[in-house]
């Protein structure tokens, strides 16, 4: 009887709280922005934010936060696709751009309290170089850096190179108070703390948890406060895009940073939401075997860039990408148009005939790698394989992770290569010199020319450009123009697609403005709250 | 009840770490390199290789499990690839959301399939019996994450009653700053008397917790019914009700308490099940538990995390069963003499 009578409670007081949960709390939104008062931005991503703390070796997502809390000497601006100034207000080359000298902005303060000087520019890239993890390389160029007086920085270099763009870098470039602890400065990051200049100071970090970073407005920002400017920045991790898109329906955050193609269009006629999507720098390369197999024929390699419905592959897409013209993508300096992998069965039946293949030939069996659990991926690679099949082309796919994609990519027996491999490639600085000197210049062992591709002049060329970016900006242009032109002839890579980020946010979140240089980063000090 | 309790725990042992050894294997020998995830998406040759160095992937495997042995001992885990953290840090972190949830899910389970199961066996072929055990099919046989969004539509969505995801409104950080002791929320604001945080915890795990409770509450009420109705045909029972007890009195004391060692045994098994299917669940509702870091922890190759959380999981499972024999031997003397 006793036992019956617990089990009897114990079942009304679940029920009781059960209701009284149900109840208790409004989980419709009080209107207004999610937390009115505080002019908090709230910004939901899709995974965890802080990776490291470090501001020298971070090389992972946390440069959404991290570009609140640091900056930069100097800004890349994809609309007028130069630069714009930071905490350098000006700067100069010499020497054939080996002499750099950039000019400090006055009154900057560190949240650490301390004013920024020349000597803490100097040594926050120092030791970035020194450490040399993640995307230190950049700074690969570096000889010295002098700080003749507190307000004036100047590098040697070892050779000639853009290092306005580089200082513009969304990884590594970031200066901060290397004297912001008597300790240990790495454990001291690594624990969770930060010392930049920027808008925004750390607030709370809940390490794994679904609210896991806050930020608050630093008020010794030397940009100051006046105006309308969020004062909260709040990152919420929502892996789910039905959750995420419910949590925006009901104003509980205020910018989805991903959602699918279909849960974006439902905001797009909204009233009290708005939509943005624009081309991003991520662009999905197909790289092409260009030294053993049967793509080592350049024919081969010409009848599958044409013997795909890219167009409709577009469609399938459903906007998630936009078709790339060339391999450099738009917004970025060096981008050429007319370059468009256009779908022309007719030819690449003509192309395998010549090569003893094609409809009524023998069949042409080749091997795709691509990245395994990345669905748009994966829907290029199945859409290749229907339209080449229709060619009397076999592709057999696989999909791989990363690691293991790239360890056959890179064996030493040619025999283990695939014959073409997806995967995503993007700049770490505002530069075109990245796809080329990676994707694209001789390797004797390969590691990111996937392709194998070797071509003499194309090398020269290439560090004949990078050496102009910083004295001849349009001579240096015209030479990616020419490049891209010689790889749309020789097949070593299809430029598929650029990603398209697709953005859907409250119609309160006012001036936001996609940034590709800074891949998923908002500014939200640049934002303006309203309503 | 001595030795048969260190027989166990030798035992558990012993499985614990045949399945850390397994996974440690297999997660090395899957083709690519951990160190590439580490050292980041552009790295260079001399990069990786000095993470390989640091991280001690350039040791032979054996040397590798020996070491990986020493540090669980002293309470290193490893450092996570994914998250540069250490791995045992990163679970505790972590492992308290997934466990609320599942506790949670398990007690709202219990109280309802106990009583259930008994009422169907007390009307056995009756119309209770035939709702309940409907009701018990449907709910072990719903696909979590189906069930899941319908709740979302319907009490988020439609009637408004219940938040979407998350473990509280985070806008209670501004007004309402919960002090963390256990980073179970709802616990944590019980301590500290803080109400109102309180109460959006609660009505945060209400969802989850049902879409959790679902698979345990139909197999638990099934087997109690079954196991009951086994007990009811005993030599015993029938001779209590001889004796003139009451029918009530034999069917909630007499037949009841034999019937529990099996159920105790198969709550054991679905806690466990819980535990995994609550990682698909928290993706859902967005519950930071274990669930999206061990999903993480794959996709990137983090050998140290995979095995750490497999490691934490043998844990609790070992643990679970553990409970369970002990509970059945205190229930019923013969299974330890046996």
């Amino acid at each position: 009887m006793r036992g019956k009578r617990l089990q009897l409670l114990a079942m009304v007081a679940t029920l009781a709280v059960v209701a009284a949960a149900c109840t208790g709390s409004s989980t419709k939104p009080s209107g207004g922005s999610p937390s009115a008062g505080n002019a908090a931005f709230t910004y939901s991503l899709t995974s965890q934010v802080m990776i490291g703390w470090d501001p020298s070796t971070g090389y992972s997502n946390e440069i959404v936060a991290m570009n609140n809390m640091y900056e930069t000497l100097t800004r890349y601006n994809p609309q007028t696709k130069s630069l714009d100034p930071l905490l350098a207000t000006s700067w100069e080359s010499s020497d054939g751009g080996k002499t750099w000298t950039f000019t400090l902005r006055d009154g900057v303060m560190f949240h650490t309290g301390k004013p920024m000087t020349s000597t803490d520019v100097k040594a926050s890239i120092e030791r970035t170089m020194e450490l040399n993890q993640g995307a230190a390389y950049i700074w690969g160029a570096v000889k010295s850096i002098d700080a003749p007086d507190p307000q004036t920085v100047v590098f040697h270099l070892k050779y000639s190179a853009p290092l306005d763009l580089i200082a513009s870098a969304d990884y590594a470039a970031y200066i901060f108070d290397t004297s912001a602890t008597s300790g240990d400065l790495n454990t001291w990051f690594e624990q969770g703390h930060e010392a930049g200049t920027g808008p925004y100071v750390l607030d709370a970090w809940n390490k794994g948890q679904e609210t896991e970073l806050r930020l608050k407005a630093f008020p010794d920002y030397w940009g100051g406060w006046d105006g309308s400017h969020y004062t909260n920045m709040v990152f919420r991790v929502v892996p789910q895009a039905t959750t995420a898109a419910q949590l925006l329906q009901s104003e509980q955050v205020s910018l989805v940073e991903r959602l699918t193609p279909q849960l974006w269009q439902t905001f797009q006629s909204q009233d009290g939401f708005s939509t943005t999507d624009s081309s991003s720098w991520q662009t999905l390369l197909a790289m092409l075997n260009t030294a053993s197999g049967p793509l080592a024929d350049v024919r081969l390699r010409q009848a599958i860039a044409a013997g795909v419905d890219w167009n409709g592959m577009m469609s399938a897409l459903h906007g998630a990408a936009q078709p790339l013209s060339g391999i450099v993508p738009p917004g970025l300096w060096g981008h050429v148009d007319g370059l468009d992998l256009t779908y022309d069965a007719q030819k690449a039946t003509d192309l395998l005939k010549q090569a003893g293949y094609g409809p009524g030939g023998k069949p042409l069996d080749l091997t795709l790698t691509y990245l395994q659990g990345d669905s748009d991926e994966q829907l290029v690679a199945s859409l290749m394989k229907s339209d080449l099949a229709k060619l009397n082309v076999n592709l057999d796919v696989r999909p791989l992770a990363w690691p293991a994609q790239w360890a056959k990519a890179k064996s030493s027996d040619p025999a283990q290569h695939q014959d073409i491999l997806l995967f995503y490639w993007w700049p770490d600085y505002a530069d075109p010199y990245s796809w080329f000197i990676n994707l694209f210049h001789t390797e004797d062992k390969p590691y990111f020319n996937l392709s194998y591709y070797s071509d003499p002049a194309l090398d020269t060329t290439m560090n004949k450009a990078e050496a102009l970016a910083a004295s001849d900006r349009s001579s240096a242009e015209s030479m990616y123009a020419d490049m891209q032109q010689t790889i749309a002839q020789e097949v070593p890579a299809l430029s598929i697609y650029t990603q398209v980020y697709q953005r859907a946010m409250l119609s309160s979140v006012g001036g936001f403005d996609e940034n590709p240089a800074y891949p998923n980063v908002v500014f939200a000090y640049d934002l303006t709250p309203s309503g | 009840m001595g030795r048969y309790l260190v027989r166990r725990v030798a035992l558990a042992i012993l499985v614990v770490v045949g399945v850390v050894v397994l996974t440690f294997v297999i997660a090395r020998v899957v083709p690519g390199d951990p160190a590439v995830s580490w050292a980041g998406p552009h790295a260079s040759r001399e990069q990786i290789a000095n993470v390989r160095h640091e991280l001690g992937l350039d040791r032979s495997l054996p040397v590798q499990i020996v070491s990986y042995f020493g540090g669980v001992v002293r309470g290193d885990w490893g450092t996570s690839i994914h998250t540069h953290q250490p791995v045992l840090s990163d679970i505790m972190d972590r492992a308290p959301a997934s466990i609320e949830l599942v506790v949670t899910a398990m007690v709202f389970a219990l109280t309802l399939a106990i009583p259930l199961g008994l009422v169907s066996a007390r009307w056995s072929g009756r119309a209770p019996d035939g709702v309940i055990r409907i009701g018990a099919v449907l709910s072990v046989s719903m696909p979590a994450f189906w069930l899941a969004l319908i709740l979302q539509l319907v009490f988020f969505q439609r009637l408004h009653l219940l938040p979407v995801a998350g473990q509280y409104d985070p806008n209670l950080d501004y007004t309402h700053p919960l002090t963390q002791y256990t980073r179970m929320p709802a616990v944590d604001a019980l301590i500290t008397g803080n109400w109102v945080v309180f109460r959006s915890a609660l009505s945060h795990l209400v969802l989850p917790a049902i879409v959790i409770a679902s698979y345990p509450l139909g197999v638990v009420t099934r087997m109690v019914r079954a196991s009951e109705l086994d007990s009811l045909g005993e030599d015993h029972v029938r001779a209590v009700r001889a004796l003139g007890f009451s029918e009530r009195s034999v069917f909630a004391r007499f037949a009841l308490k034999p019937a529990l060692v099996p159920v105790v045994s198969v709550i054991a098994l679905v806690f466990a099940y819980s535990l995994v299917n609550t990682f698909l669940v928290e993706s859902i509702f967005d519950w930071p538990g274990l669930g999206s870091y061990a999903a993480d922890s794959i996709s990137s190759l983090d050998t140290p995390a995979i095995v750490g959380v497999t490691l934490f999981i043998a844990i609790v499972y070992v643990l679970a069963n553990l409970v369970v024999d002990l509970v059945q031997a205190w229930i019923d003397p013969r299974i330890a003499i046996a």
